[in-house]
């Protein structure tokens, strides 16, 4: 048999093989067979024929490159074939159920209520407002005296309050805050406390002994009591909604003159009346009003020369209102499921 | 205050409703809080005239009328022996619903068509007592000229609205029906109708020259005014039927004449009287004095009590009769019997009666009027109202008056600038919008010049004493709502400040690892503490607690938090990561008033597999966070497992601590899966914190290389790691123990560490000689250091 006879059976031999091949590495088998330089058996054809005659050596070159190529041509078409049945066969087995629960990690809550005093603090820090939080444990006379409570007013029974010792208490409000603020700095001022607070209150569904609160405080030249409805009906707007109308009714605290409640309608009736207004369609969010002089003056502001403007507002009650939470102890409860509704 | 709206109609012409006038009096800060409705529940009753009366050809007692009721004309057969033609009356249509809900249809009586029913007083729910005396029997009998076919509801006023008043703490005055009233007039912009009084008091007589023995002060800051009346022929009984059913409404029980005039005239005008039989006082007339020691009296309500140091007593010659301003003594009480009154109206000093009133557990309608402040006007007038309606009701008032009194002070004057008013309102007022303002609420108002108003306030007014005080009369009752609205310009440049800065840091990061934050009670009971192995007395308590739960201030976070976990887990909440941000309070000699209340930040892991590292983990990336290079110690806390714990610290500084639960302790609450703690100082944590800073990241191949090594038990991996670090220098990037084994082969008393080394250079490739080199270095510094051994 002639050396080309040889090839062409060879070639013949692989492609009935390959033909019959039916796996990737069964084709990798085959290569190495007819093709693998150590033991292959093209190469052990090549090797057969010495003393070739050298004018026909390019010749058999030149078929045994042709041969090498048809094989690899044809286990390289095999094997795309065989990749391509398997591909089928693969995909049509890995169908999931997309509806089986994927893996995942239950992702960290922030407390509803400091999701609540997150808010009311960006509305006013961009306003330009600073956060300052004072101490829980207060003097008598940040708490009271200098808030313009004298000792023995009657006006001191609306903070019935938690002492440590004759003088010195739990803040039943965050308003001491404001002259420590002023005692810190010159005006102009522009400041929300926030904080906890504590009051002797009875507990039922809307009273707990220690709560949230968050105090505002504007001081400077010409501040007036238009600019406290402007600014608090634009943080009325911001936090309840675009639509949302507010209406401001006199009121007393010792440290503000004129003071004020602050009222929005009721976002849960739009103002038709329900039970979280009592009927009345509008729902109180705060108290508010002009820093009272005497204020003003104990702190060593000129009160002819400066005015501002304080408001404060419960925290709870805010998240109350804005998710129509029935009570205040579930805040404390820190039970999961309340937790993660927000 | 229960305000009954047809009490308040006395002293203000009103056509509106009570809804309208509560809205008028919540526009100038009169609170009302709600609107009561007291009464029957009556339909389908209508005004009628009865036109024609005719006998009932089929029975005797029977009349068969022609009536008319607006645009019907209708024929209703009755018994009433009352009924004429002409009258007036209510007539109930076919399905009108009468007070005892029973339904009204037409029918034929005895063969008379009988198209509905006429109705008397009790029917329709209205007290009979009410009508006169000649009108109460049978069928009603409106007046001639009352509009017909309208509901009775509009002619009768079968249902009485109350309106629940809140009053200010500072508002004295508005603390009576008259003061609410003037509100509402001067909102309204109509006249004040001031009751009846007896008109016979003259300025003369404060103080009478000749000494009277019917009043005697002793303490006159205690009792700055006491005014005497007397009343002869005295009958007690009854109070007429509109007097009785108005206390009724504003919540007093009706007692007897005297006594109901003394409350009537209290919720009238504020002030309150106290009427003494006068027969029961030794001497006949009452002495003023502070209380003995240890004096005792029975007050009216029948109680002995243990008079404070506060308490002002009123007494005869002999013994106490009263405590002032509070509660009048059981001794001298008015009876049916009683033929002569002594009638007191007086001003008591605000703060002993508030410091009595509480002491003696008695807040009464007459100390919380005493306790909001003085008005000596309101004596005089109080009295002589309260003469002028018992002269009326209930016997003859003695022309002897009698006042002792300090000398009445000159009415207050305050100065009020339009300036004054600009700088703080935002708009601008006329003198006259000044003058009508204040003029309608019965201040006296004289302009000095131009933009200077000198304002006299009443006496009533105790909450006026200076200008800005009127700058909220002038708002109030031109009403916020019509002042303008504007928004101050944010200042550029305008420095902030943030002191939330490190809570918002850590509670973002927190919640990026994967914790919830919960928020527990500062307060707790003692209880509490001990259960944690903490001790009561090293923490700061409650003079004043409502109750056990809040008499301790937390020193720690973990106990609360653990509670927070056991409530998850009886709720079958399996898989908690918990953290808060919350102060904590500690007595501190260092510290101005002697406490403190760093900011914590705790952390309570509790789930199937929480250990150690889990927390551990955290809690290296809270310091990595602010590039802290923490480390940890071995520490031991009470309540903690003694070999899971640690004190986490930053150089020398201790930061905080973290452990699991000891298992005592967890045994002690029942708790079956792992629990672990950490509590962090943040604010330290902050203080130290490390700037950012740029370094270059090297462009040459990193390799990495193990070392397992075997020591002696006691070794820790953080000892051999300082040792690494140290020997590696600059090459060593990274070096971390990622295995610890024990046991077979390794002989008892040691372990297996197996440390994983990142090396790069900034300048060069690392070539396999100089890595293997310094490999060497460390396992020999580990041998010379540490007694370590390479493990085969």
């Amino acid at each position: 048999m002639s050396i080309f006879e040889q090839l062409t059976q060879l070639q013949k031999g692989a492609e009935e093989k390959i033909a019959a091949a039916v796996s990737k590495e069964e084709l990798e088998g085959l290569w190495t067979q007819f093709l693998g330089r150590k033991g292959g058996e093209l190469t052990a054809i090549l090797r057969s024929v010495k003393g070739l005659d050298p004018q026909e050596r390019p010749l058999v070159g030149k078929v045994a490159n042709e041969v090498k190529g048809a094989i690899e041509g044809l286990i390289a078409k095999r094997q795309e074939l065989l990749y391509q049945a398997n591909l089928e066969k693969r995909l049509s087995s890995e169908q999931l159920d997309v509806t089986l629960p994927g893996r995942w990690q239950e992702p960290g809550r922030a407390h509803i209520l400091s999701q609540t005093l997150g808010r009311i603090k960006e509305i006013f820090k961009g306003l330009g407002y600073s956060v300052m939080a004072g101490p829980e444990i207060e003097t008598d006379y940040y708490n009271f005296e200098a808030l313009n409570i004298p000792a023995n007013h009657p006006s001191r029974e609306m903070w019935d309050s938690f002492f440590l010792r004759p003088g010195l208490l739990m803040r039943s409000h965050t308003s001491p805050n404001q002259v420590r603020v002023m005692e810190r700095q010159d005006p102009p001022v522009r400041v929300v406390c926030p904080g906890k607070c504590y009051r002797r209150d009875a507990v039922d569904a809307t009273h707990f002994w220690e709560f949230h609160q968050v105090e505002g405080l504007l001081v400077d030249e010409r501040v007036t009591f238009a600019d406290l409805k402007g600014t608090l009906e634009l943080f009325a707007k911001a936090m309840f909604g675009e639509r949302r109308r507010t209406r401001f009714n006199p009121s007393y605290f010792p440290f503000t003159e004129p003071s004020a409640e602050v009222m929005v309608d009721c976002f849960v009736c739009e103002g038709k009346g329900c039970r979280v207004c009592k009927n009345s369609g509008w729902i109180e969010i705060m108290g508010a009003g002009m820093v009272h002089p005497r204020v003003l003056q104990g702190v060593g502001y000129d009160s002819e020369r400066y005015s501002g403007f304080a408001f404060g507002m419960g925290v709870e009650r805010i998240a109350m209102l804005t998710y129509a939470i029935d009570d205040i102890r579930l805040f404390y409860e820190d039970d999961l499921r309340f937790l993660r509704q927000f | 205050m229960r305000v009954p709206f047809c009490w308040l109609k006395d002293y203000v012409e009103i056509t509106e409703s009570a809804q309208e006038v509560a809205e008028l009096l919540q526009a100038v800060g009169v609170p009302v809080e709600n609107i009561e409705r007291e009464g029957a529940e009556v339909s389908g009753v209508v005004s009628a005239r009865v036109e024609s009366v005719e006998q009932h050809p089929d029975a005797e007692r029977l009349k068969v009328c022609q009536v008319e009721a607006g645009s019907q004309r209708l024929q209703i057969v009755t018994a009433a022996p009352n009924v004429r033609a002409g009258m007036v009356t209510a007539l109930a249509l076919h399905g009108a619903v009468l007070a005892d809900g029973v339904k009204i249809k037409r029918g034929k009586l005895r063969g008379a068509l009988s198209e509905g029913m006429f109705c008397g007083a009790s029917e329709i729910g209205y007290d009979p007592e009410l009508l006169p005396a000649e009108d109460r029997e049978g069928i009603l009998n409106l007046a001639a000229d009352t509009p017909l076919g309208r509901p009775i509801q509009e002619v009768l006023p079968l249902q009485e609205e109350i309106l629940i008043v809140e009053s200010f703490a500072n508002r004295a005055d508005q603390l009576s029906i008259l003061g609410i009233a003037r509100e509402l007039a001067a909102k309204l912009r109509r006249p004040l109708r001031l009751p009846a009084i007896c008109q016979d008091f003259r300025p003369e007589d404060i103080n009478p020259s000749q000494n009277s023995e019917l009043v005697t002060i002793e303490d006159y800051e205690a009792c700055p005014r006491f005014m005497a009346r007397l009343i002869s022929e005295v009958k007690v009984g009854p109070s007429p039927r509109w007097m009785a059913h108005r206390l009724e409404l504003a919540g007093m029980r009706s007692i007897n004449n005297v006594v109901d005039i003394t409350n009537y005239v209290m919720l009238e005008t504020g002030q309150p009287l106290h009427a003494y039989d006068r027969a029961h006082l030794a001497g006949g007339g009452l002495i003023v004095r502070r209380a003995q020691p240890g004096e005792k009296l029975t007050t009216l309500d029948g109680t002995e009590q243990t008079l404070p140091d506060s308490a002002i007593v009123i007494a005869d010659a002999q013994r106490g009769v009263g405590v002032a301003g509070v509660m009048g003594g059981l001794n001298s009480e008015v009876e049916e019997t009683t033929k002569e009154l002594f009638l007191e109206s007086a001003a008591f000093d605000n703060a002993l009666v508030r410091r009595t009133a509480l002491r003696l557990g008695l807040r009464t309608e007459s100390s919380k009027r005493f306790e909001k402040g003085i008005d000596l006007e309101r004596v005089i007038f109080g009295a002589q109202r309260a003469a002028y309606l018992l002269g009326q009701l209930a016997g003859r008032v003695e022309p002897t008056i009698v006042v002792k009194s300090v000398p009445t002070p000159a009415p207050q004057t305050v100065a009020l600038r339009t300036h004054t008013l600009q700088r703080l309102l935002g708009l601008e007022f006329t003198s006259a919008q000044i003058v009508e303002i204040l003029g309608a609420l019965d201040f006296q108002v004289r302009q000095l010049e131009e933009g200077l108003f000198q304002v006299q306030v009443p006496s009533f007014r105790l909450d006026i004493s200076q200008e800005v005080d009127l700058v909220e009369e002038i708002a109030r009752h031109y009403g916020y709502d019509n002042l303008p609205c504007t928004v101050p310009a944010v200042q550029v440049g305008a420095v902030t400040y943030h002191t939330d800065a490190p809570e918002e840091h850590f509670r973002s990061l927190a919640l990026s690892l994967g914790l919830t934050e919960i928020i527990t009670p500062s307060l707790s009971s003692g209880e509490l503490l001990r259960q944690f192995r903490l001790q009561e007395d090293k923490c700061l308590q409650i003079m004043n607690p409502l109750s056990e739960d809040q008499r301790v201030l937390r020193s720690h976070l973990f106990p609360f938090m653990t509670n927070a976990i056991l409530r998850n887990l009886r709720l079958r909440n399996e898989d908690l990561r918990f953290f808060e941000i919350s102060h904590i309070y500690r007595p501190s000699k260092q510290a101005a008033e002697g406490v403190r209340e760093p900011r914590r930040l705790g952390i309570a892991l509790s789930f199937a597999g929480a250990d150690f590292f889990n927390l551990k983990g955290i809690v290296e990336s809270l310091g990595r966070s602010l590039r802290l290079e923490l480390s940890f110690k071995r520490e031991t806390l009470p309540w903690a497992h003694s070999g899971c714990c640690a004190g986490v610290y930053c150089g020398e500084t201790r930061l905080g601590w973290l452990g699991a639960v000891h298992p005592q302790l967890a045994r002690e609450l029942d708790l079956e899966q792992p629990l672990l703690w950490a509590e962090l100082d943040i604010d330290r944590m902050w203080e130290l914190k490390g700037a950012a800073q740029y370094r270059k990241s090297s462009r040459f191949p990193a390799v990495e290389r193990d070392l397992a090594l075997v020591v002696d038990s006691q070794v820790s991996a953080g000892e051999l790691l300082n040792s690494f670090r140290k020997v590696g220098g600059a090459l060593m990037v990274e070096a971390k123990c990622f295995d610890v084994y024990t046991g077979a082969p390794i002989p008892a008393g040691q372990k297996s560490m197996a440390f994983r080394f990142v090396l790069q250079s900034m300048e060069k490739t690392l070539t396999e000689d100089e890595i293997n080199k310094l490999l060497k270095k460390l396992q020999k510094a580990a041998e010379r250091e540490f007694k370590a051994t390479l493990r085969e």
